[in-house]
């Protein structure tokens, strides 16, 4: 896992009602750089757990120094997102990890084709920064669920200008954006599971070879069940809260997972379960890993059997 | 520049193995670029297929192969790699590239077509058995075609070459090294390359 750094919130901006914009400053030695599309994980003590959650750099990648994050409220989650909106004041300390990347944009992509829902954009704010300097061709289709997305949307349509799509309330046929679209041209996607199957499908159908389509979850964990964690190799057991997931849980327990994109997308946490039945929610594994249950992902996946028992 | 056949060069690998699909993979759109050699395969791939258009850019070499190794004309790839970019002006996204001819030509097309924008999986070669290889002669560098038996002649240098079955992707050519290096004139007897 990134070594993790200490950073300062130096502003908070309030966005929409629902949306919190947090700048994040270094502590003593600068922040690490970052390239567009990267991600920080950021720790946060609710109670007695600790609830870590990824979330895009929108920022300009070449303003090294700052991290800007955008958070959306989100009631039904494990507290994290609430416990940023609520407690964290202006001057708080926060751990945060080192910025990682898995959504670079391909550089030799002659045109890039780029699809948010909602929140979804903010990976991309980082891509237009670079996109300007380095004078790509794109074009940003943005899909709002509520269309109190405020500065942000002024923002993008200052920076894209006629390249910025605009949808409300109907989703964008995807069909429709990805015909005829020059050889050369490289797909984006960030938003909810449902637009990135969709997107991914119609690719698909389209005859778009998979090089050439690119997606980021913003999905992290969801709270579900409790469940027993049983370690088969060092003998322990946890006991896995309902709002806590199986990931934070063994890093609490001081079990170290690699982990990198806590989304169930990147594969790094994959660990082999002993016995269990898994409730797979990772987009990882293929169908019939999952059928055999002999592989989670603990950054996302939860158990359907009361224990599970893996090899760690 | 010297050059190490054995060197860790990532391009250099043994030889390709192809996994060339008995039915075109579907798709509605078609480019093929062929040699004159795969104009059977083609079109028996073609009558198989189900699709809304199909175009076929065929280069002007390979016609009457000599047996003979000769240097690589490179004028002749250079004449097709305009039309292919003429081609590819129209090409759209979904769009699969079928390949068909002698491996060297596999090679210079698809590394033409990567560069231009088509993705690995967009891609299908069909090699097209009995053309020979290409094969590089590491002492002066040059490709000759078509080569069927090792040790051969650098048609440049004149050094006998052993064959080897180093394939560099980027020239889309087997590696030939002297094979007398040690004992000048001891030449093994040739063998036919498959
Ligand atoms: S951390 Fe990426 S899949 Fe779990």
């Amino acid at each position: 896992m990134s070594a993790s750094l200490s950073v300062r919130v130096a502003s908070i901006e309030t966005i929409t009602p629902v949306i919190k914009q947090f700048t994040l400053a270094s502590t003593g030695t600068p922040l690490p750089p970052f390239s567009p599309g990267s991600h920080i994980v950021v720790t946060l003590p609710i109670r007695e757990r600790m609830c870590r959650n990824a979330y895009s750099l929108l920022g300009d990648p070449a303003d090294n120094g700052l991290y800007h994050i955008a958070v959306r409220r989100q009631d039904a989650s494990r507290g994290g997102s609430r416990y940023l909106h609520e407690e964290v004041k202006v001057g708080d300390r926060l751990t945060v990890s080192s910025p990682a990347n898995l959504f670079l944009p391909s550089w030799e992509a002659r045109h890039h084709l780029l699809i948010a829902g909602g929140i979804g954009m903010t990976p991309f704010m980082s891509y237009l920064h670079e996109f300007r300097r380095r004078g790509v061709s794109y074009e940003l289709h943005c899909a709002f669920r509520d269309s109190a997305t405020g500065d942000y949307r002024a923002w993008l349509e200052q920076q894209a200008g006629q390249r910025l799509y605009c949808y409300e309330s109907e989703r964008p046929d995807f069909t429709r954006l990805l015909a005829e679209k020059p050889l050369g041209t490289h797909v984006y996607v960030c938003g909810p599971d449902a637009m990135l199957q969709a997107v991914i499908a119609a690719a698909r159908d389209l005859g778009w070879g998979s090089g050439r389509v690119h997606y980021e979850a913003f999905a992290g964990p969801q709270p579900g069940r409790p469940f027993v964690a049983r370690l088969a190799r060092s003998g322990g057991e946890i006991a896995v809260e309902g709002e806590s997931s199986l990931l934070e849980a063994l890093e609490a327990y001081g079990v170290e997972v690699p982990n990198l994109c806590r989304g169930g997308v990147c594969g790094q946490c994959r660990t082999v379960v002993v016995e269990g039945q898994v409730e797979h929610r990772d987009s990882f594994l293929d169908d019939s890993e999952k059928q055999r249950h002999r592989a989670i992902m603990p950054c996302v996946s939860r158990a359907q059997s009361d224990t599970l028992i893996l090899d760690l | 520049m010297p050059y190490d056949p054995d060197s860790d060069d990532p391009a250099i690998k043994s030889r390709p193995v192809y996994h060339s699909p008995a039915h075109l993979p579907p798709a509605n759109d078609y480019l093929c670029v062929i040699e004159p050699a795969a104009r059977e395969i083609l079109s028996t791939l073609l009558r198989q297929a189900c699709y809304r258009r199909a175009r076929i850019v065929m280069s002007s070499a390979g016609a009457g192969r000599e047996t003979v190794p000769t240097v690589v004309d490179r004028d002749v790839w250079e004449e097709l790699a305009r039309r292919l970019d003429d081609a590819l002006e129209t090409v759209t996204v979904g769009c699969r590239l079928v390949v068909a001819g002698s491996e060297g030509f596999l090679w210079d097309v698809q590394t033409f077509a990567l560069e231009k924008g088509f993705v690995d999986e967009e891609i299908v070669l069909y090699p097209v058995a009995g053309q020979g290889r290409r094969v590089f002669c590491v002492h002066c560098h040059t490709l000759a075609e078509p080569v069927y038996v090792s040790p051969v002649n650098c048609p440049n240098c004149q050094m006998a070459l052993e064959v080897r079955d180093h394939f560099s992707r980027r020239l889309g050519a087997y590696i030939g090294v002297r094979i007398d290096a040690e004992v000048p004139s001891e030449i093994p007897p040739r063998e036919v390359l498959s």
